[in-house]
């Protein structure tokens, strides 16, 4: 009996995962873009990344008291680097989302984007350590539109690589997914290391 | 009897998901530690297996891309880490030719019970793109539940670097041309 009931309880929990999880982990090298350019031999895109908001997996709470997840890094890097975000609905998102940084401690908005309707709001993000040492930490505030203190539920974020300049990735924006008949995308760049650093952004 | 069953395992269900360790943030870290100034690594991407494989009775996570034909040869590093709910997964890591079959790659990498690989992919005179898929399987079924973390380092290097040059990291080539199979060619430590 008891046998049975683990078998019973271990194939629910099975199930559950299966359904519940992503479909796959994705890495395209040189993503094909239907629209401006194309891609370089040298761009790849990452698909269904996932950011989860209930209280164990979330990374904190607004002042405002809305949850966030961080997308984030630390660039160690002298070179500049280009990628294209697009946000979409997890299995349970919220209307609205934004993504917002923290700028010498002000948190300034990037981008609102709306995930219903299938929706697929996209930004631009450039990483660049441009002095001769140190490291940028970076990182983007992914939260639910303002006032939604009790969402729990996900988001998924497609990012693709850029090989591109910093024009080209922000006020000149050139390949990617990027529709000239279109709106240019919000964008957000970092600039310098950890000591003396620089937010800037545009298109919105 | 059934009803105290499953209190129990809804408290322990309940307990694993309290004691969940609260950072989750996913990192997208340029010229990690170790390496050039166009390597990079995304971490804090966590899986639990989402597909099953009959002829194993394993369930496992497909980590899956495709290689267009004017792409350049990569190599990326695949390795797994801690889970936020399970603290010491026990995963393989194989790979596969497309035809359906794969192959194991790395087991328990540095003496743990994570996995660690490198993957040289390349596709020659190819006129469409070829997918390549890397399947990441528990070592056996007592680990099925397991979440684990999946981390993915680009690795600006040679053909060379990347595999016949090092001893440490289990490597695969594989090589294509659009059709399939692919040609998989492994190290003599992948296992």
């Amino acid at each position: 009996m008891l046998k049975k009931i683990f078998a019973g309880v271990g194939a629910l929990l099975l199930g559950s995962a299966f359904v519940a999880q992503p479909a796959l982990a994705r890495f395209d090298l040189h993503f094909a873009s239907d629209l401006a350019d194309g891609g370089t031999a040298y761009e790849w895109y990452m698909k269904d990344i996932v950011f989860t908001f209930d209280a164990e997996t979330r990374d904190g709470v607004m002042p405002s008291g809305e949850p966030y997840a961080l997308f984030k890094g630390t660039d160690a890097s002298p070179n500049g680097h280009c990628l294209e975000i697009s946000f979409l609905p997890g299995w349970s998102p919220p209307s609205w989302m934004q993504a917002r940084v923290n700028d010498h401690g002000t948190f300034r908005l990037v981008t609102i984007a709306n995930l219903e309707n299938g929706g697929y709001p996209t930004m631009r993000l450039w990483v660049h350590r441009n002095t001769s040492s140190g490291s940028l930490p970076w990182a983007l505030y992914l939260m639910p539109e303002d006032g939604n203190t009790e969402f729990s539920g996900d988001i998924h974020v497609d990012v693709r690589r850029l090989e591109v300049s910093k024009a080209g990735c922000t006020t000149n924006q050139v390949g990617g997914a990027f529709d000239p008949t279109l709106n240019p995308f919000p964008w957000v760049a970092f600039e310098g290391n950890s000591g003396n650093y620089t937010i800037t952004k545009g298109n919105f | 009897m059934i009803r105290r069953m499953a209190i129990g395992s809804g408290v322990l269900l309940s307990m694993a998901l309290l004691t969940a360790p609260s950072d989750a943030a996913v990192s997208w870290n340029l010229k990690p530690s170790g390496t050039g100034n166009w390597d990079w690594n995304l971490k804090g991407v966590y899986q639990v297996y989402d597909y099953w494989d009959p002829n194993t009775s394993l369930p496992y996570t497909l980590y899956y891309g495709f290689m267009w034909h004017d792409a350049a040869d990569h190599c990326i590093e695949i390795s797994t880490g801690p889970g936020r709910f399970v603290a010491n997964p026990d995963t393989r890591i194989w790979v596969g030719d497309g035809s359906g079959s794969v192959w194991s790659v790395n087991d328990d990498f540095g003496g743990t019970l994570l996995s660690k690989a490198r993957i040289w992919i390349r596709y020659t005179g190819a006129t469409n793109e070829g997918p390549y898929n890397v399947w990441i399987k528990p070592y056996n079924s007592n680990y099925s539940f397991d979440d684990y973390e999946l981390i993915t380092t680009r690795r600006d290097l040679s053909e060379a670097a990347c595999t016949t040059n090092q001893t440490t990291i289990p490597w695969v080539k594989i090589i294509g041309n659009g059709n399939l199979p692919s040609t998989l060619v492994f190290s003599p430590n992948a296992a």
